[in-house]
């Protein structure tokens, strides 16, 4: 069996004193979408910050394309193809939208080619190349997230609350256009409070509860499953 | 009067390109270096050391001091700001440590250099004056405004339209949306110190150019200049610290010609309380200080 | 002798000069501009201070003494009008700016006679400059436990924090300016009439330094942080000398070495290092168990109203984080609000306790007006008490000083009282210090009174900011997400918690992410989503409504919905 594009092995993580994150592992298979699903505090930004670099963890291995990345900082991962698309989109409001999408053109061998494939995949993006990233609506904003990230040319993009406060249209179109990245053979990591929706969009799912994985399973199963409500509204 | 302008550009240019470098690491890192100023001494003592002791030619001495601030920049901020990064009173922190720092750097230049003056020898370059529509203007003058504007579009191209400039207005709004793009947030950090040193202390050799003596003390008269010419032009904003440096040059020499050269340091701070009171944003800056 | 008799004085006069710097660094603001107040202080000081003793023997200094104190003062009155508005960065340089703008008119004007200077004859002996530093010090020691003391402290570690537990940050930044204007002008004083000659270069940049670094190294957190460093100061220079190291570099040098070794490795300055010394320990306070009523203002009739809001919004720009919520609520109440991240709920409650003004809609709560002018302290002081989602505790004070800090609205000043060691300032302290230690207990923290509060566990500032909104004794208590992080023991107990102050008569708002405590503990539940109230009722009706399941767990695809 070929070994996995992720994989995550007992990581602990911790904020001063605080446990975020204990004892979680998980395997994303090369070319597959995983979603990790869970309520507020759940845990699921914590993973992706210690797996992308941004935050240190204290224990536990994580393994990207066969080597240990445990303690790369960030900008390692991303020159090694692993990017981040994270919470809230953050896009640079003062940075153009093309100064935006060439910030991530980090290796020189990433041709310029690269950017204008984002143009003809977003045209919204094309239209607005020279406005500032601030003037865009926040759908566009989280278009131009995840085109600045597959500017990258990643293998692996980890993708925190795409849909998050976006109108439903909006929400399916980020939907769409995940689908479209994975099927391009670009292996996705998401994590979603719009839990229904991530787990029809998944392979595998993995259920977060107060900072470990509570269940994980084929999406398809865990859509019915009572379980997941029960890790967001709990038993009342 | 055109000559009074004039003078007063020149000096305004070399405040200018001193406060561009303060501006630069306010705008980009949030951080009060005080110890600007002493950088800007340490590089008029070394543009003298070099021309004086080691007969390099002027125009040879101002690359080397540039790449003698970069050293320092670097050491700068290894030593006085990163160590702090990350805790909670890294701001008043970091001001301390760079007041602490400069002290240490003159220090070190009066351990050197010791505490009498000091001047380019009289055969650095020819003592050329040039008339000009009426205006004599110096070759020290002409060298002043050609190293300070070159200086100021190579900096003015490298933060619009390089990939490195593209890194540190990325870092300047948001390091950690920086990071996630790659950028090695930590190495910007210390670009921006080095290159902000190496501008400062091209100041310093311009400043010597101009009055003729480098002194101990110098750095402190154009720390407090330099406050005002970052208010004035807006917090981190570069095109704001050019403007009102050259502003400000032209206001101390309006100052001096109708009022009095005693008073020709009231004007910058008069200026100074109005904007920081009126228009804390600066001139043309953007950045909120105020409660809302 | 005579040469020890300079050195002597010049400790405390550098002392003097610290502490017009450790007083504004204790409330938090990196204000500099006291050589400008110094140099105003001592100039006009001139005017007032005869050439001959007073009744034939007193020191005419004691004349100019009360006269630069109060120029400093004024001063720092006039210039903070404006400028405290200014934070940070932007205080320090506006300060310093007013400082040069000090010197330089000093240098022109005719009656300082300009650079020249004035002389003056010698009127401050080693004994003055000392007892004015001891009745400083004095002063310093009394206030760190008063009301006054701690309303500082609680300004510099945290504005917000500070104003939603009643203290007025705006007045309290004024104070400590004001006392730093009035300690400068006694410097400048005392400075004039020691070193018998003046002139406007005195009170520049580098006295600025002096007694910046003086405070910072001593330490702005322990009342004698300035003399500790002011001897430092002072002797190293001397040591350095007597070691027969002469050359006039290796001073300043070793004063930036220190400096930066300081804040580096020990940013509480030198006088933290005393408090790592093993101490004896203090008596417990007693465990006076009061009810959280018992004293203080009384508590509304159940089912009165307390809070009526009517189309209440806020906008950030185009983007409205609330929108047209109504409510009511009533004495007695357990209010739960739930809702998906992002739904508007911190918005709500901060609007509610004043830190935000709403952008639409009007109401009151506890008979303030929304939107008003001041700060949360104005609802604090009618009686809501709030915690915040990400604990804002008080990082650099013990545990037990935090929860003082909430009995703020509850107790007295005690300041002035402390200084004369009026019994009645003590009894008022012992009884802010109960009702501390009580809440302490009730939330099952007393026997981590004396931690810093940084050294807490997640749980356990949780807990704390509890306790401490608790000791302001509120009508309306506000707990933003007081689950967050806390384990399911931890979580049951908070639940027990609310239940148990409920009882007692208190009113609650319960904003949690945690809905099954919500929907246990709470009276009536509000659900919000995208700003608006999207149902509200009954917990078990809540529960039920198929918009709230929705809310939190998104809609499926459009194609399969």
């Amino acid at each position: 069996m070929p070994e996995a594009m992720l994989s995550v092995r007992g990581l602990h993580v911790s904020y001063g004193r605080v446990c975020a994150v204990r004892d979680v592992s998980f395997d994303v298979p090369e070319g597959s979408l995983v979603a990790l699903v869970g309520a507020n505090g759940a845990g699921k930004t914590t993973v992706l910050s210690a797996v992308s670099g941004l935050v240190r963890a204290r224990s536990g291995t994580v393994r990207f394309a066969g080597r240990d990345v445990t303690r790369k900082p960030a900008h390692k991962l991303v020159a090694a193809g692993m990017v981040l698309v994270s919470e809230g989109r953050q896009i640079l409001s003062t940075l153009t939208v093309a100064e935006n999408l060439r910030l991530s053109r980090q290796r020189r061998k990433a041709p310029a080619a690269t950017v204008t494939e984002m143009y003809e995949r977003f045209p919204a993006l094309a239209d607005r190349r020279n406005l500032p990233g601030g003037s865009l609506s926040g759908g566009e904003q989280q278009m131009l997230a995840i085109a600045r990230a597959l500017v990258a040319r990643p293998r692996l993009v980890l993708m925190d609350e795409p849909a998050m406060g976006l109108a439903p249209q909006m929400v399916d179109e980020v939907f769409r256009v995940i689908e479209a990245v994975r099927a391009d053979g670009v292996t996705v990591v998401l994590v979603e409070q719009n839990a229904r929706r991530a787990l029809q969009a998944a392979d595998t799912g993995h259920v977060l509860d107060r900072g470990t994985i509570a269940h994980s399973a084929p999406a398809a199963q865990l859509l019915d499953d009572p379980r997941v409500v029960q890790a967001y509204l709990g038993t009342p | 009067m055109s000559q009074q302008l004039a003078n007063g550009l020149f000096s305004g240019a070399i405040y200018a390109l001193f406060a561009i470098g303060f501006t630069l690491v306010f705008g980009i890192l949030r951080h009060l270096n005080l110890a600007h100023a002493s950088i800007f001494t340490a590089g008029a003592y070394l543009g003298i050391d070099l021309v004086a002791r080691f007969g390099v030619p002027i125009w040879t001495a101002f690359p080397l001091v540039a790449l003698a601030g970069v050293a320092l920049g670097v050491v700068l901020e290894r030593v006085a700001f990163r160590p702090l990064a990350g805790r909670a009173d890294e701001h008043f922190a970091g001001l301390i440590s760079s007041v602490a720092f400069g002290g240490m750097l003159v220090a070190a230049l009066q351990a050197r250099y010791g505490t009498q003056q000091h001047s380019f020898p009289v055969d650095a370059f020819p003592n050329r004056i040039y008339d000009i529509a009426g205006i004599s203007i110096s070759l020290a003058q002409v060298i002043t405004l050609t190293v300070a504007l070159s200086a100021m579009a190579a900096l003015a191209w490298l933060v619009a339209a390089s990939q490195a400039g593209r890194a540190m207005r990325a870092v300047a709004e948001n390091p950690n949306a920086a990071r996630i793009l790659g950028v090695h947030v930590e190495r910007v950090t210390a670009s921006t110190y080095a290159l902000s040193s190496a501008l400062g202390a091209t100041a310093g050799v311009l400043m010597v150019l101009n009055v003729g003596q480098a002194h101990l003390s110098m750095g402190l008269s154009i720390e407090l200049t330099g406050f005002a010419v970052i208010i004035l032009g807006g917090m981190g904003s570069l095109a704001g610290a050019m403007l009102a440096g050259v502003m400000l040059g032209l206001a101390e020499s309006l100052t001096v010609h109708y009022i009095g050269s005693s008073y020709k340091d009231v004007a910058a701070f008069v200026l100074l309380f109005a904007v920081l009171l009126l228009r804390p944003q600066g001139l043309f800056g953007t950045i909120r200080v105020r409660e809302a | 002798m005579a040469g020890y008799e300079s050195l002597i004085t010049t400790i405390a006069l550098v002392g003097i000069l610290a502490y017009s710097f450790h007083v504004v660094l204790m409330a938090g603001q990196l204000s500099l501009g006291q050589a400008g107040f110094a140099s105003l202080g001592a100039y006009l000081s001139t005017l007032a201070v005869l050439d001959t003793p007073l009744f034939g023997t007193v020191s005419p200094v004691w004349v100019g003494i009360p006269v630069g104190m109060l120029v400093g003062a004024s001063a720092a009155l006039l210039l903070g009008l404006p400028v405290l508005r200014l934070r940070g960065v932007f205080l320090a340089i506006a300060t310093i700016a007013f400082a040069e703008v000090v010197r330089i008119l000093m240098l022109n004007a005719e009656w300082t006679n300009g650079a020249q200077g004035l002389r003056l004859d010698k009127w401050v002996t080693p004994g003055l400059a000392w007892a004015m530093l001891v009745a400083l010090v004095y002063v310093f020691w009394r206030l760190g436990p008063s009301r006054a003391g701690r309303a500082f402290a609680a300004v510099r570690e945290d504005e917000v924090a500070a104003g939603a537990l009643g203290v007025d940050v705006v007045r309290t930044r004024m104070a400590s300016f004001i006392a730093s204007g009035a300690i400068a002008g006694l410097y400048g004083v005392l400075y004039a009439y020691f070193v018998r000659r003046i002139g406007p270069s005195d009170f520049g940049f580098t006295m600025m330094l002096d007694g910046l670094v003086t405070a910072v190294l001593g330490g702005f957190l322990l009342y004698f942080g300035p003399l500790l460093g002011s001897g430092f100061v002072v002797l190293v220079p001397e040591a350095q000398r007597a070691a027969g190291l002469e050359a006039g570099w290796i001073h300043p040098l070793l004063t930036g070495a220190l400096l930066l070794a300081v804040i580096l490795f020990l940013p509480g300055g030198l006088s933290s290092l005393l408090t790592r010394l093993p101490r004896p320990r203090r008596r417990a306070p007693i465990p006076v168990t009061l009810p959280v009523t018992a004293t203080g203002h009384g508590l509304p009739a159940r089912g009165s109203q307390l809070l009526a809001v009517d189309g209440l919004g806020k906008e950030y720009g185009g983007v409205h984080a609330a929108r047209d919520v109504h409510l009511e609520l009533h004495a007695g109440e357990i209010l739960g609000i739930i809702g998906p991240n992002g739904s508007g709920k911190t918005t709500l409650v901060n609007m509610l306790s004043g830190l935000v003004s709403p952008t639409s809609g009007r109401g009151w709560v506890l008979g303030e007006k929304l939107g008003g002018s001041g700060g949360m302290h104005r609802f604090a002081a009618a009686g809501v008490s709030r915690t915040f989602q990400h604990a804002k505790l008080f990082d650099r004070l013990s545990v037990l000083q935090n929860a003082l800090v909430g009995t703020h609205v509850v107790s007295e000043p005690t300041f002035l009282r402390r200084l004369l060691w009026l019994p009645s300032a003590r009894h008022d302290e012992r009884r802010a210090l109960a009702t501390a230690a009580a809440q302490l207990e009730r939330v099952g923290l007393a026997h981590r009174q004396d931690l810093s509060a940084s050294q807490l566990s997640y749980g356990d500032r949780r807990r704390l900011e509890i306790a401490r909104a608790l000791a302001a004794r509120p009508t309306l208590l506000i707990l933003d997400e007081p689950a967050a992080g806390m384990n399911p023991v931890e979580a049951a107990g908070l639940a027990d918690l609310v239940r148990e102050l409920a009882n007692e008569g208190v009113t609650i708002m319960l904003i949690e992410h945690n809905v099954p405590i919500v929907l246990d503990v709470c009276t009536r539940v509000l659900v919000l989503n995208f700003g608006e109230v999207i149902a509200g009722g009954e917990p078990a009706s809540v529960a039920a409504d198929p918009r709230v399941v929705e809310a939190y767990l998104g809609t499926a695809g459009t194609g399969d919905a």
